[in-house]
């Protein structure tokens, strides 16, 4: 007689089948991470960065997350693990992305314009923008991805071979993958490369010195001016960015800014003022600033592009509090896409997208009115 | 038997409760047959629980439910649980605070999906099995199928394009519960009062839903976009239409998803110039979709007469005209622009005026729809309307990110080879998503060097001054190296990276994609998943590397399942086997039936509602039939039914074959003859299995409500194992021999049990 219990018996076997199944998939798809972690190097972080803790536990110092880990742990930023008490990277060598663009492109409008970079990065960051544009590169490990073999002799030896001037550590968080961004940049920096950065800069301070050391120049990415939305959005604070920012700019390395407006998120007006003000009194008006214009990507896909109106309004504001060179990105064809000599108002280079189209700067001076452009202009 | 005909308002009920929240579901998460199978396969499965669970209460020993009142009370559950799912999903977004703009994730879709479709589901089944014991349970079967059969050709023709989701809902829920109060006031007259109130719920429901609709929208849009300064909601027959006003923008949403925002600042615009330029005189242009800036670039060339513009959607255009500013809609109604309300394929497949550049801007091949626009078929139809030294772009394959996995190559190799098949000359644009540029029929001499396709960046800019067109960006899709790139990925199905092209695991399908093999929707489905979920894409993933002949040993599970039951001396497993049988099979053969039809025809979805509404009638008609005819062996007329499903499967098998031969005119009459054919052949399965249950022993609601419940379990499976997985990997043709090898097996079980003793 079929009863209640005997319907269920069979739906059992078949979930026992199911599960069968399952449990094969799993082990193929296991099977696959397992081959990739073998091929993925790990390679030890000088202690000075991080502090060993009982029970083989231990603290990184390297980004303001401090994360604490117990053995075979890994950090928030997906790449740096807790190997038997040992901090290790397993981003060093294996980037997932390397490729040749413009330096337009990072964005860098004041160094060397119209030069082309060796763009480096690896899997993995510290932060979880909603937005990402990258994000099937960062929201991952580097044992998740395929990756080139790339030791930091190589880099900069293809970047030679190709005769590009400038190595950038850039798409993903350089931040995650930092050491091997150190000793590429160090060897590129002994063979007369230059190096430069694009980065949220959520890192501690002492870390940072040691990149300025290296490091030609940075396009940072300072995503908002509201506490809660860079927790929510970004995830993350926002003042230990703010402070990174100001250690950047007295070491005295090239710097630039660029905030992606993204709508209802952080496009209010009176917040991008006084970002501006703070941009002014804390690095000065000649700290290049780029307003991106957000497009809709990995979980923020249902909200449309942010409306051209919106980022010339962004772009008044902070011509209006004094900054000096404003520019809007990721619109194409624009007038605020040229760089204008901040006296004479003369357009001195020209771009269309990440296209410079002309460069009447000599040397780095407005051929009109003779005042001197701030930027890195020559090798 | 006679009070069967109050039960149509169930299967009426069902349909539009079914219908509505799976238009409501897709709002929360991208829609693709993958997440429309979940939600059908999930629905039959409660369903089937709730049918099981209630004939349990039923014939349990002791106090027994009354199944007139627990029917009507039934109905008031029902109507209290439509309304709150539709306040679930809409509120579901603030629910997990989600910021604008962002989905549920798959976790959260599945989550609100169950949470909604269980309760309703269950009382749904429930209803049937308490209606099984009120009446003949085959008369309710029937008029069960009749009330879907109405519903669903009253939504499909009718109601979806007038009426919001709560006011159709609330209309046949009231009918639903004024019919369970009368059946109550039949059976109970003591219990009047209880049908009087069920009575005043139908009325409050019908009171309350535009307030509800009101303010549940009101609830959704706030957490999707709270800057919008406006937000004009239309309804259409592909769902609800949303257009919002946010600074000088317009961006219109289709279900809940962004579809495009105007005015279009380049890219789109940039990309169309770049199509155009490949020709040397651009006359007559077909654009199909691509409202986002394609159509004023287009017009911006001033070689161009006249541009012919399909668009599916007549809801879209209008909306967006008429919220548009007044320089936008200048643009727009150029004297040369042509404005066509139709299915791209099918515009294209009967188009008399032939084309110097036809550019075709179709969504990622996610789903069998859209997947019609990148097989072989389509590309022999375009070639029919472009002439001589012609260019047809494809606008629409999403590009494989860095270190992602070889499935991109695979599904993007695909299409560039099922191209090629085609095209003497396939060229790929870096754009994002890609665009594939086609010329000139494969077997014919190759273009001269001046009407070649080129991405060179000098010679493009030189032809767009010489056509007056200035500041035209095309550095981004000409960018020597990503030209490359693209084009060895696509070419070869292998990284451009050599270190990776190395380590890869090659995954080239040495077929092409074509409207009975649809490849790519398969590939593409996985990689859709796979943005939501890798656990979720790698488990089906596995199939993708299951060797070819392993599809031919799912025809021994039928003898698994019985024998099962023979071990478990359940004299009911033959029959119980069968309708898993008949019911999977029936399911997969009614959905290879709609994909013929949609590949020729179109994303017609009127049509295709039809189609439904005759799959219902063949179930009801089957089912009369079988009710009807006393038969003296019921297992021994399964085994005859199981041989007559055989049979019709090959049948159609063959006639897919010859489709492309065939005038229309009679491709639709056969898509509808064996729409009703099938629906009879599972319709009859029904009384049968039941006729051989109770001649096992068991009694009537019991058997009644075991057999609802396989029925379920095999709609199920061959909605989402057969018909959302295996058919777009294995294609129409091997599927529907596996399913005639199913029947022929189902057929052996119940002629062996017939001789038992």
């Amino acid at each position: 007689m079929p009863d209640r219990r005997e319907f269920i018996r069979n739906l059992l076997f078949g979930g026992i089948g199911a599960f069968a199944a399952i449990c094969s998939n799993c082990q193929f798809a296991s099977s696959q991470i397992q081959r990739k972690n073998s091929s993925t190097p790990l390679v030890e972080i000088p202690q000075r960065w991080w502090k060993p803790l009982p029970n083989n536990r231990l603290q990184c110092f390297i980004c303001p997350s401090n994360c604490v880990l117990s053995d075979g742990q890994v950090c928030g930023c997906n790449t740096r693990l807790n190997v038997n008490g040992r901090l290790m990277t397993m981003a060093y060598g294996n980037p997932c992305i390397i490729s040749v663009d413009p330096i337009e492109k990072l964005p860098l409008h004041h160094f060397l314009p119209g030069s082309q970079t060796l763009s480096i990065a690896t899997a993995g960051c510290n932060l979880r923008c909603l937005y990402c544009q990258n994000w099937q590169q960062s929201q991952v490990r580097p044992d998740q991805l395929r990756n080139y073999n790339l030791p930091p002799a190589e880099a900069v030896k293809k970047a030679k071979e190709h005769g590009i001037q400038v190595i950038a550590y850039t798409y993903t968080e350089p931040v995650v993958f930092w050491e091997y961004a150190m000793d590429i940049s160090e060897r590129a920096k002994s063979e007369g490369l230059k190096n430069v950065v694009a980065t949220a800069l959520f890192m501690n301070r002492e870390p940072i010195r040691e990149w300025c050391k290296v490091t030609d120049a940075f396009a940072v990415a300072l995503k908002g001016f509201d506490d809660e939305f860079y927790r929510k959005v970004v995830g993350a604070p926002l003042k230990p960015v703010l402070d990174a920012i100001v250690t950047v700019k007295s070491e005295g390395v090239w710097l630039e800014l660029v905030t992606l407006i993204v709508p209802t998120l952080n496009d209010n007006m009176k917040q991008i003022r006084e970002m501006c003000l703070w941009i002014r009194r804390n690095l000065g008006t000649q700290v290049p600033l780029h307003f991106g214009r957000f497009v809709p990507e990995y979980k923020l896909r249902n909200l449309p592009r942010t409306p051209v109106q919106t980022l010339e309004q962004c772009r008044d504001i902070a011509l209006d509090v004094g900054l000096q060179f404003v520019y809007l990105f990721n619109v194409s064809p624009h007038d605020a896409n040229h760089t204008y000599c901040p006296k004479c108002k003369t357009a001195v280079i020209r771009r269309l997208g990440f296209k410079v189209t002309s460069n009447d700067l000599q040397r780095g001076i407005c051929p009109k009115c003779k005042t001197r452009i701030p930027g890195i202009w020559q090798l | 038997m006679r009070r069967s005909w109050l039960f149509f308002s169930l299967g009426s009920v069902s349909q539009v409760c079914q219908v509505v929240l799976l238009r409501e579901l897709l709002t929360l998460a991208e829609g693709t047959e993958l997440t429309i199978a979940f939600v059908l396969g999930s629905w039959l499965t409660f369903v089937a629980f709730g049918s099981f669970a209630a004939t349990k209460l039923l014939t349990r020993k002791g106090q027994r439910l009354d199944p007139a009142l627990s029917y009507s009370v039934a109905s008031a559950l029902l109507a209290a649980s439509v309304f709150f799912d539709l306040w679930l999903i809409r509120f579901s977004r603030t629910l997990f605070s989600l910021p604008p703009g962002e989905p549920l994730s798959v976790a959260q879709w599945l989550a609100v999906t169950i949470a909604t479709l269980l309760p309703i589901c269950f009382i749904v089944g429930a209803q049937f099995a308490f209606a099984a014991s009120l009446a003949n349970p085959s008369g309710v079967y029937i008029a069960e199928s009749v009330g879907a059969v109405v519903a669903g050709a009253l939504l499909s023709l009718l109601l979806l394009r007038w009426f919001d989701h709560s006011s159709l809902s609330s209309f046949f829920l009231a009918l639903h519960l004024l019919l369970s109060s009368v059946l109550l006031w039949l059976h109970r007259p003591n219990a009047r009062w209880v049908s009087a109130a069920i009575s005043a719920v139908a009325g409050l429901s019908l009171v309350f839903a535009p307030l509800v609709e009101q303010k549940t929208q009101a609830v959704f849009w706030r957490s999707m976009f709270p800057a919008a300064e406006e937000v004009h909601s239309v309804a259409s027959p592909y769902g609800s239409i949303a257009a919002i006003k946010f600074s000088d923008q317009l961006s219109v949403y289709q279900n809940g998803h962004l579809l495009f925002t105007l005015p279009d600042q380049g890219d789109m615009a940039s990309l169309a110039h770049l199509i155009l330029l490949q020709h040397p005189k651009p006359r007559r242009v077909l654009l199909i979709g691509g409202l986002g800036g394609w159509v004023q670039a287009t017009l911006q060339h001033p070689k161009v007469v006249g541009v012919d513009w399909v668009e599916l959607d007549p809801t879209i255009p209008q909306v967006v005209f008429s919220l548009l500013l007044s320089r936008e809609r200048n643009l727009l109604s150029d004297p040369r622009l042509r404005r066509y309300t139709a299915d791209g394929r099918s515009f294209i497949s009967q188009a008399r005026q032939t084309y110097d550049v036809v550019i075709v801007v179709a969504p990622d091949p996610t789903t069998a729809a859209s997947n019609r626009f990148f097989t072989k078929e389509f590309f022999s139809e375009v070639l029919r309307v472009l002439r001589p030294g012609g260019v047809f772009a494809l606008h629409g394959l999403r590009e494989p990110p860095a270190g992602f996995g070889e499935l991109y190559f695979a599904r993007n190799h695909c299409v560039y080879a099922t191209m090629f098949k085609a095209f003497c000359e396939v060229l790929v644009v870096p754009s994002s998503p890609l665009t594939l540029l086609g010329q000139c029929p494969a077997n014919s001499s190759p273009p001269n060097e001046l009407a070649k396709l080129t991405l060179d960046e000098q010679t493009l800019l030189q032809r767009a001054k010489e056509r007056g067109l200035e500041g035209i960006n095309l550095f981004a899709f000409t960018d020597p190296i990503q030209v490359e790139r693209v084009n060895y990925e696509l070419k070869t199905g292998l990284p451009f990276n050599p270190l990776e092209r190395e380590q890869a695991r090659v995954l080239r399908p040495k077929w092409l994609n074509s409207d009975i093999n649809p490849t790519v929707y398969f590939l593409s489905s996985l990689l859709w998943l796979r943005m939501g979920s890798e656990k979720v894409a790698r488990l089906l993933e596995f199939f993708v590397f299951l060797p070819r002949w392993s599809i031919w040993l799912l025809a021994l599970l039928p003898f698994g399942f019985w024998l099962v039951g023979r071990i478990r001396s359940a004299n009911w497993a033959a029959p119980a086997t069968t309708i898993v049988v008949i019911s999977g099979v029936g399911m997969l053969a009614e959905l290879t039936v709609l994909l013929t039809f949609q590949a020729r025809f179109g994303t017609l979805y009127l049509q295709v509602g039809l189609l439904f509404a005759l799959f219902m009638l063949g179930l009801a008609l089957g089912a009369l039939v079988a009710e009807r005819n006393e038969v003296s062996n019921s297992v021994r007329a399964l085994a005859l039914l199981s041989i007559a499903t055989l049979t019709s499967t090959l049948v159609w098998l063959g006639l897919v074959f010859c489709f492309p031969q065939l005038p229309p005119a009679v491709v639709a009459i056969l898509c509808g003859c064996f729409m009703v054919l099938f629906g009879c052949l599972v319709g009859a399965a029904f009384p049968l299995t039941v006729k051989a249950m109770r001649q096992s022993g068991i009694d009537e609601s019991k058997a009644a409500g075991l057999t609802y419940a396989y029925d379920l379990v095999g709609g199920a499976l061959g909605a989402f194992i057969f018909g959302a997985i295996l058919l777009p990997l294995w294609g129409i043709p091997n599927l529907l021999f596996l399913c005639a090898l199913l029947c022929f097996a189902a057929a052996t079980i119940c002629l062996a049990q017939a001789k038992l003793p």
